[in-house]
């Protein structure tokens, strides 16, 4: 079944156009840095990113890393709904263990990590030129196959324009289509505006960053360039203030490490994970890192998964790019780790053992 | 007596208009509305019909102009002594009411006119004075505003909307401050609340009937620490200095759940008042009786859904609420009666169990050990097994 639409005011939807694409243009026109330190966020655009982030040992990588913080994960969801009272059970600790293995399997699907792929290529699509229709109407016309089962993806939808030009509807006017007909739940036609660069900002100034990437994640397909401009600027801002534990637990924690070993970025978390104490997390990380880039120097070192130490000090030693302030972080753990065992002792011997 | 009527016609272009007696109202508005547009040519097709006159009931008389204006305002600003012994007119004593027409003089006005006759001869000497305005009084203004400021001031409440008890001015729902320190040990934080104040007498062989106040508060730190107490006194100040010293002395430690809510729901009751308790999550405030409310801000107790039933008499409710309060059994407890794990199930939480209590021991029965007939619902096990009567909600596709 085919279905005319008219889209009236045709300048509402260049406007819309241009809204959509003004921002992809911006950072596109700024020179791709190659320093380690940029924040521009970066965008999947030139090698495909989902076989890596597919691969089954990535997959592992990234869930282990993302921790099982059961309080967080099952943490309290602002809803806008209303409380009700807790409810009480007596249960033995076969009842606990059989519920607990249950979570564990509620907690595997809370914690599903969006998506990381390619940016779409915008599509070019001319099915005709019809010259003797030029000027037939002053809007233009999309037609939307909303058969029955349809995936949003694989629908039909073409567009007439005002020029006689039949062509396949662009990715924008894809999206606004499918949410007229398909729905989907938390999305909306025009986009929110605090993904807007400057509502951004302060939404992110508010430390909101796991409101925004859920909102995003529910706004736009995983392959739109502005879920990879926002997601971007959220790891972006996170990396810049070193806050990567916020999201820890949470299912965005796996894509923000794979972004930051993408673009090469992880000595500030390695600094941070050691400092927290979290050697094997670190560990993870750099052989995630070289799954990566297996041309990287140190790729072909042995990983030994009982010296997480070791790991990270091969990674240091030859592609690090800030050594120094990661080996500083690594004489400090080893200090206190060797403090902690002479207090021990120190306490041992004051008790005569 | 049978009021006078007057019967009034109307002659507009409406006169066709008849309507039943009951509906003069209406009619006449009707009427009202067909006169603002006569041009209209259409008419409601109501109004045409049988003719008949348009009736109004008018009286002549009322109490306004059949009695002086002395007796008028003495009406409004005193009761009689009968009226007085029914209750009527208990505002009267006090000073709310002030007489306008104090200062003022016929004749005499804001415009400062010359009415010959009325407040000026009509003849000076052969001439006659013609009606005619004299330049502004500016102090006229002044002075009756100063004649009216003297006649006290009118003064609708006295208390701080904050202050304020259950209804009005009266005491009980009242904060009466923290009593008085003991030595070095002083009640920082503390607050009593009145819950009752009321008259009692009895009858002596020297003074006959001997009145006294009765008064019953409740004090508490709002962080688990509350007391209350009964005293009386022939004043209200000295019992009320009486029962918050008193009611400090009568403190009881209570459990709270996570500061703001009982440990779970109970039942409880003294007398014939039976109080019926629930659990209740975060923001849901107090819905319950007000003296159970003004116990459980005290107490810190936020929220609370609580059902009296049978006699709602403050104190038995105050004791009834506190037994059950200081009755209530802690997730420990419960743990190591039933030597199973509790847990906690929060729907916001996904349903997470959470376990609040294991036995101290740590030995848990296993499900080959619990009898079949044991009672595993943690409400009916603190009820003793009985459970409360609830309205089954009728679905929506019934109604």
């Amino acid at each position: 079944m085919m279905e005319a639409v008219r889209v009236a005011a045709t300048a509402g939807l260049r406007l819309a156009w241009t809204a959509v694409t003004s921002p992809a243009a911006r950072v596109a026109a700024v020179p791709r840095l190659a320093r380690a330190c940029t924040t521009i966020p970066s965008k999947y655009d030139e090698r495909d990113p989902a076989p890596l982030f597919f691969d089954p040992n990535v997959q592992e990588i990234l869930k282990r890393v993302t921790g099982r913080n059961y309080d967080k994960i099952f943490r309290r969801r602002y809803d806008e709904k209303r409380l009700s009272p807790p409810k009480y059970e007596f249960l033995t600790d076969e009842e606990l263990g059989e519920l607990r293995e249950e979570m564990e399997k509620k907690a595997e699907t809370l914690l599903q990590m969006p998506p990381v792929v390619k940016q779409r290529e915008p599509i070019m699509d001319v099915l005709s030129r019809d010259p003797a229709l030029v000027g037939f109407d002053t809007c233009r016309y999309i037609f939307t196959d909303i058969t029955y089962g349809v995936t949003d993806r694989k629908r039909f939808i073409v567009v007439r324009d005002a020029d006689g030009t039949l062509r396949q509807a662009s990715w924008e006017e894809r999206d606004r289509m499918n949410q007229i007909y398909n729905p989907q739940p938390g999305r909306k036609i025009r986009s929110h505006r605090v993904f807007e660069e400057e509502n951004l900002k302060n939404v992110l100034d508010r430390e909101e960053y796991e409101f925004v990437l859920d909102l995003a994640c529910a706004q736009f397909e995983p392959d739109d360039p502005e879920y990879q401009r926002v997601t971007g600027r959220v790891y972006e801002t996170l990396e810049a203030r070193r806050c990567y534990q916020i999201l820890h637990s949470t299912r965005h924690y796996g894509p923000l490490c794979f972004y930051l070993t993408w673009n090469k970025k992880i000595d500030n978390l390695l600094t941070t994970l050691i400092q927290q104490e979290m050697l094997s997390e670190g560990a993870d990380i750099v052989r995630l890192y070289y799954l990566i880039h297996p041309d990287s120097k140190s790729a072909g070192h042995h990983v030994d998964l009982s010296l997480p130490l070791e790991t990270i000090k091969a990674y240091m030693e030859q592609d690090s790019l800030q050594r120094a302030k990661l080996q500083l972080a690594i004489q400090a753990y080893q200090e206190i780790v060797q403090q902690r065992h002479q207090c021990q002792e120190d306490v041992k011997a004051a008790h005569g053992l | 007596m049978a009021a006078p009527v007057r019967l009034v016609c109307l002659s507009l272009p409406a006169r066709q208009l008849c309507f039943h007696p009951t509906a003069g109202l209406r009619g006449l508005a009707v009427a009202a509305v067909s006169v603002r547009k006569p041009s209209d040519g259409q008419q409601h097709p109501a109004l045409c019909g049988a003719s008949s006159p348009l009736v109004q009931a008018i009286r002549h008389t009322s109490f306004f102009n059949r009695l002086t204006a002395e007796q008028l305002w003495k009406g409004v600003t005193s009761v009689s002594n009968a009226g007085k012994k029914q209750g009527r007119g208990k505002g009267v004593g006090k000073k709310i009411a002030k007489d306008l027409n104090r200062g003022q003089v016929i004749g005499i006005g804001r415009e400062n006119m010359v009415w010959p006759g009325l407040n000026a001869p009509v003849l000076r000497g052969r001439e006659l004075i013609q009606q005619h305005q004299l330049p502004k009084d500016e102090e006229r203004e002044a002075k009756l505003i100063k004649i009216r400021d003297s006649q006290g001031k009118f003064r609708m409440l006295k208390l701080d909307p904050l202050e304020r008890g259950w209804s009005g001015t009266k005491m009980p729902g009242r904060s009466i401050g923290a009593p008085n320190a003991i030595g070095e040990d002083s009640f920082e934080g503390f607050d009593t609340k009145v819950l009752e104040l009321k008259v009692v007498t009895c009858m002596t062989a020297v003074f006959g009937r001997k009145r006294r106040m009765s008064i019953f508060a409740v004090t508490g730190n709002g962080n688990g620490l509350a007391g209350f107490a009964l005293s009386k006194a022939t004043t209200v100040q000295d019992a009320i200095r009486k029962v918050k010293n008193r009611a400090g002395q009568k403190l009881l430690h209570i459990q709270r759940y996570n500061d703001h809510t009982v440990f779970h729901d109970f039942f409880t009751q003294y007398g014939a008042t039976k109080i019926y308790v629930k659990k209740m999550p975060e923001g849901y405030g107090l819905v319950c009786h007000r003296a159970i409310r003004t116990i459980c801000e005290v107490v810190g107790i936020k929220d609370l859904h609580a059902k009296v039933e049978g006699i709602c008499n403050v104190q038995n409710m105050t004791k009834a609420f506190f037994l059950g309060l200081i009755n209530q059994k802690t997730h420990q407890q419960l743990a190591n009666e039933k030597k199973l794990h509790l847990v906690e199930f929060r729907k916001e939480q996904l349903n997470f169990p959470k376990v609040v209590a294991s036995p101290e021991d740590s030995v848990v029965r296993t499900r080959a050990e619990i009898p079949q007939e044991e009672e595993l619902d943690l409400t009916r096990y603190l009820m003793g097994g009985s459970c409360t009567a609830t309205t089954q909600e009728v679905p929506s596709t019934l109604h």
